[in-house]
């Protein structure tokens, strides 16, 4: 609607700022912010389940990423799998554990000031290492391409990733084999 | 297209599945299926895996099938038979199930896996591969509050560690642009290899691999891990993902390390020449030599005595590693067969110990060398052997890897390491002065069946035999074997 | 959408003065609001429809009272949830409380934007259309558990449980069956599926073969049991679980639930109709792509779903409720290993076709005919 008052005054009395070139950046200004605090607050949040949940928002900011960068496929990979799925087996996992009510951070150390400080340090090296680096970047193509079928054939092909496709269905496997064994109801002697 | 290289592969996961199936059909009624089957796909895998023909090209894209790799493969199907074996009459798991074969046998394949991998994507994979079977079989006791602990700490330690190593992976790749180890190497020969994200990323793989091979400081999880798992599954780790992680770790070097350029040098030669991950080598092998050894010092439990003993034989390798010569990796190789018998046995004679004694106590040793003079003796080749003393193979070893190191001129690295080997005889001698010299607790003999002392004669014999003859053909071997890796064999 | 704004922002000279990427944006805000409107007041009508048949099979009117044929209750039932009070449990977690009730809306609503209600007529026409329906759905199970664990309250908890474990192991037979249809297609498009299927009736993906015909029964059984509808509907078993998850919601809250379990009704029944029984075409070839014409095929594509609705209405009143276990045990030892074999028999019906008739779903057809044939006789 407001477009509409602004047509009606006339574009010539209201400047209004073209934005167009700056919308990618826009939009991933506000998905990195998304997923950043989000991943501050699962850290800090005081209860496992709203860590979990803000988690969640995480989650969602990276899959949007993926999707800024032209990567469909993933980012709906990133979504069915860890949204739909492994977070909810965490919450699930939680809620069945009944430890809800467990408020983090009262059995840890009282000052978390080392850990701050070399986290911080962590973070300060990687920034430099980042900024430092000249990284080969690409131009994001302007019309996103489908991924979905060379990342299919990718996975069959014999010269590419055929066989880690294969291998990881080996772990998979292997992984069910595991997890089926260690929660199956014990009958031991 | 020619699959005969993936041909061990292929065997091992058909034994997965047939384990699986026979398991479930037999529905534990006869256990003696399953195990045979594994047994036999494995003995499968390490003869096929004898006859690929060795080259230097890539198979199916994210393989590579040389010696090294073949070697590799044989020396982890070689570990995961005996570990089965060692279980039959084992610990705790009197008989293993089906689930234990199969993590078993796919940890082996991911082992065999990373030992030929020539793509960051396979390498990973196989990686998780190797260790995520792990984290189950150190917890099959689930009885055992102890085994969950160990297991939960090793889930821990590897999901971090793990996480890290993908982080400086996908550093890597966003360099270079590409995931296959020799175009890694190519850009990297382009210029990449001097961007300081490059020195990031290098630390933060090698502090997955160092997980894997628990090299110092990512070695808290072995005691505790070994000391919770059973004896079988303890060597197991010990031996094979150790191995594993080592393949792995010098499939990475030998594509990144040509053809990246010396860092600069403020401790004056010190430390052997070479690119980030060298440096971090050198100084990991140093650390982890030392507080390995001073660790075993104080350890009273034979388990976590020989965990911080693995660990200290961590650093020996990396010691190898870090020099980076033809030699090196012959010494590197050689080493490994050493380790191999040495630490099995050992694990194997804990194994039996605390079957029959119900601990692992040094202290319940006492004058267990005068009833069971076998075992006395048995342990005490492998202690001998384990601290590097001839005539025994684990001297062999030891003396090529330190032969590697002279011959490129670090003395110092050397002395350290014969220092070492120093403070190592003194742990190992005090599981001796136990043994013999030591009053019995209580009166109690061990009950040793034939499979126990065939399988412990069929792995203490060539530590024997090694050390007095043939070893200079042993040597020509892994002269052979050992540069593969830096191609054309 | 981007072709479609292109075209009107060449066409109309003040839309030229705005920037393109405000004009994108809101486009795209406009396009959002219209789905939104329609998939609400269709799920309006659904739950009038739902209680008028569940009415009539009762042998009793049903509502009929407000406009005609009762057509408008929904908006009476709407104006009397707003102007409720808005209750929030004092032991509530309210964050997650408030947050709940957006995402398992989001969840049913957001994928609306791929679904093509006719050639042309859908907001984002993506080439992983089919991959995204799936992906967005599975937020509303997030959404679900957290209005159960926020309220705070043993029914809520239990039915959220019940709901979560029942929903991710559909999931598995929903997305294979849906796989299945993807094989046949070669694309994930919805709109590419959909214009595949043009021509005579047994074009529709439902007549490709037997796999793919028992494709479209299992996607709709496990659709109904992800929808948590009778006979899966224990999430919320009334009769045990007082609401399941949504027990403290009250108001406007508990009406938000409520249009979103209708909104992903009429989701899956236009995908199942989209995927297997032809999308907009009327089962003899006619051209339904025109500017015009689409508009027609959205009226056979709605009349389809709708048929669908009414399925899954019949089949509540129908079938009494199952236990927990035997749905767990009907997901994964009935479903989902027949999905798995229609997986594999159309892969080898895909195969089979195209290396002996040089036509995909020629073997399927041949094997089809013999079953009809053997059925006659």
């Amino acid at each position: 609607m407001s477009a509409l008052a602004l047509a009606a005054v006339g574009p010539a009395a209201l400047p209004i700022p073209d934005l167009t070139p700056h919308l990618p950046g826009i939009v991933f200004g506000g998905l990195a912010g998304v997923s950043v605090l989000g991943a501050i607050g699962a850290a800090t949040a005081p209860r496992i389940v709203h860590a979990a949940f803000c988690l969640l928002a995480a989650l969602f900011g990276v899959a949007g990423l993926y999707f800024l960068l032209g990567a469909d496929f993933v980012a709906l990979g990133q979504v069915i799998v860890y949204v739909g799925g492994i977070l909810v087996l965490l919450v699930f996992g939680v809620l069945l554990t009944g430890r809800t009510q467990v408020v983090l951070g009262q059995e840890g150390p009282r000052r978390p000031t080392g850990a701050i400080l070399a986290g911080a340090a962590v973070f300060l090296g990687l920034l430099l290492a980042i900024g430092g680096t000249r990284w080969p970047a690409q131009p994001r193509p302007a019309d996103p391409t489908p991924t979905t079928a060379p990342i299919g054939r990718a996975f069959l092909d014999p010269d590419q990733f055929l066989v880690p496709f294969e291998v990881a269905s080996v772990l998979l496997l292997a992984a069910l084999v595991g997890a089926a064994y260690l929660a199956r109801r014990r009958r031991e002697p | 297209m020619d699959l005969g290289p993936l041909l061990p592969a292929v065997l091992l996961t058909l034994g997965i599945l047939g384990v699986i199936v026979t398991d479930l059909l037999g529905r534990g009624r006869r256990p003696a299926v399953p195990v045979t089957l594994a047994l036999a796909a494995l003995a499968a895998a390490a003869v096929a895996a004898l006859g690929i023909p060795t080259g230097d090209g890539l198979v199916l894209g994210v393989l590579r099938a040389d010696a090294f790799g073949v070697v590799f493969a044989v020396f982890c199907c070689g570990v995961g038979f005996v570990s089965i074996l060692a279980t039959l009459r084992g610990e705790a798991l009197r008989t293993p199930g089906g689930e234990f074969l199969t993590l078993v046998l796919s940890a082996v394949l991911g082992m065999v896996m990373l030992a030929m991998s020539a793509d960051l994507v396979m390498l990973y994979l196989a990686f998780e591969l190797v260790s995520i079977p792990s984290y189950v079989l150190v917890g099959m006791r689930r009885a055992d509050p102890r085994a969950n602990e160990a297991s939960l700490k090793y889930v821990l330690f590897g999901a971090v560690s793990s996480g890290a190593m993908l982080y400086g992976l996908s550093w890597i790749v966003g360099l270079c642009g590409t995931t296959s180890l020799d175009g890694l190497g190519a850009a990297l020969a382009n210029g990449a290899a001097s961007e300081p994200a490059f020195v990031v990323a290098s630390v933060l793989v090698f502090a997955g691999f160092a997980f894997k091979i628990s090299a110092v400081p990512f070695h808290f999880w072995a005691p505790d891990v070994y000391a919770g798992a059973p004896a079988a599954v303890a060597g197991f780790l010990a031996v094979a993902s150790k191995a594993a992680g080592f393949a792995g770790l010098v499939r990475v070097v030998a594509a990144t390390l040509p053809s990246v350029p010396a860092l600069g040098d403020p401790l004056g030669g010190l430390l052997p020449e070479g690119g980030p991950l060298i440096r971090a080598m050198a100084v990991g092998a140093l650390l982890t030599m030392t507080f390995g050894n001073l660790g075993a010092l104080r350890q009273r439990e034979i388990k976590r005595l020989l965990a911080w003993s693995s660990i200290a034989h961590a650093g020996y390798l990396l010691l190898a590693l870090c020099v980076w010569s033809p030699d090196a990796m012959a010494a590197l190789v050689l080493y490994l067969v050493a380790y191999l018998f040495m630490n099995l046995a050992a694990f194997l004679i804990a194994g039996i110990v605390i079957r029959e004694l119900g601990t692992g106590d040094l202290a319940a040793l006492g004058g267990l060398g005068r009833r069971h003079p076998g075992l006395g003796l048995a342990l005490a080749v492998v202690l001998f052997s384990l601290t590097g003393l001839p005539p025994f193979f684990g001297f062999v070893a030891k003396y090529s890897v330190f032969y590697a190191v002279l011959a490129k001129g670090y003395v110092w690295l050397a002395v350290i390491g014969l220092v070492n080997g120093v403070i190592s005889l003194y742990y190992y001698a005090r599981v001796l002065s136990f043994l013999y010299l030591a009053e019995p607790a209580e009166e109690r003999t061990l009950r040793l069946g034939w499979p126990d002392r065939g399988l412990l004669a069929a792995l203490v014999l060539p530590v024997v035999v090694f050390g007095v003859a043939f070893w200079g053909d042993l040597l020509e071997w892994a002269r052979r074997v050992g540069p593969a890796v830096f191609g054309g064999g | 959408m981007q072709q479609w704004l292109d075209d009107l922002i060449a066409g109309t000279a003040w839309l030229q003065a705005l920037p393109t990427g405000l004009v994108y944006t809101i486009g795209i805000l406009v396009a959002c609001k219209l789905i939104l409107l329609f998939s609400s007041l269709l799920a309006g009508e659904v739950v009038w429809l739902e209680r008028r048949v569940s009415g009539r099979m009762q042998a009793r009117i049903g509502p009929n009272r407000v406009g005609p044929q009762g057509l408008l209750q929904f908006l009476a039932d709407g104006v009397k949830l707003l102007s409720k009070e808005d209750v929030i449990p004092a032991t509530a977690d309210r964050p997650v409380f408030v947050l709940a009730p957006i995402l398992v809306y989001l969840g049913a609503f957001a994928a609306f934007c791929v679904i093509p209600f006719g050639y042309g007529l859908v907001a984002a026409d993506m080439n992983v259309g089919l991959f995204l329906v799936l992906a967005i759905t599975s937020i509303e199970v997030v959404g679900v558990i957290m209005a159960g664990w926020a309220s705070n309250s043993k029914w809520a908890v239990l039915g959220a449980m019940r709901e979560v474990a029942q929903m991710i192991s559909y999931e598995l037979p929903l997305g294979l069956s849906a796989l299945a249809i993807a094989l046949l297609a070669g694309t994930l498009n919805l709109t590419d599926i959909a214009l595949q299927q043009e021509g005579w009736l047994w074009n529709w993906y439902v007549f490709r073969g037997p796999f793919a015909f028992a494709a479209f029964f299992l996607f709709f059984t496990a659709a109904l049991a992800s929808l948590k509808r009778a006979p899966f509907d224990l999430p919320e078993a009334e009769s045990e679980l007082v609401a399941g998850f949504h027990t403290e919601y009250t108001g406007f809250r508990f009406a938000i639930f409520f249009l979103a379990e209708y909104s992903a009704m009429i989701l899956f029944s236009m995908l199942a109709a989209v995927l297997f029984l032809g999308g907009w075409s009327p089962g003899f070839p006619v051209d339904l792509t025109g500017p015009a014409a689409r508009w027609i095929g959205f009226g056979i594509l709605f009349a389809k779903t709708a048929f669908l609705l009414f399925v899954m209405i019949w089949v509540r009143w129908s079938l009494p409720r199952f236990r927990i276990d035997k749905v767990m045990y009907l997901c994964y030892k009935v479903l989902l290993p027949l999905s798995v074999v229609c997986v594999l028999g159309l892969s080898l019906q895909v195969l089979l076709g195209e290396v002996l008739w040089g036509d995909q779903s020629a073997f399927g057809r041949w094997l089809m005919g013999l079953g009809v044939h053997g059925g006659i006789r």
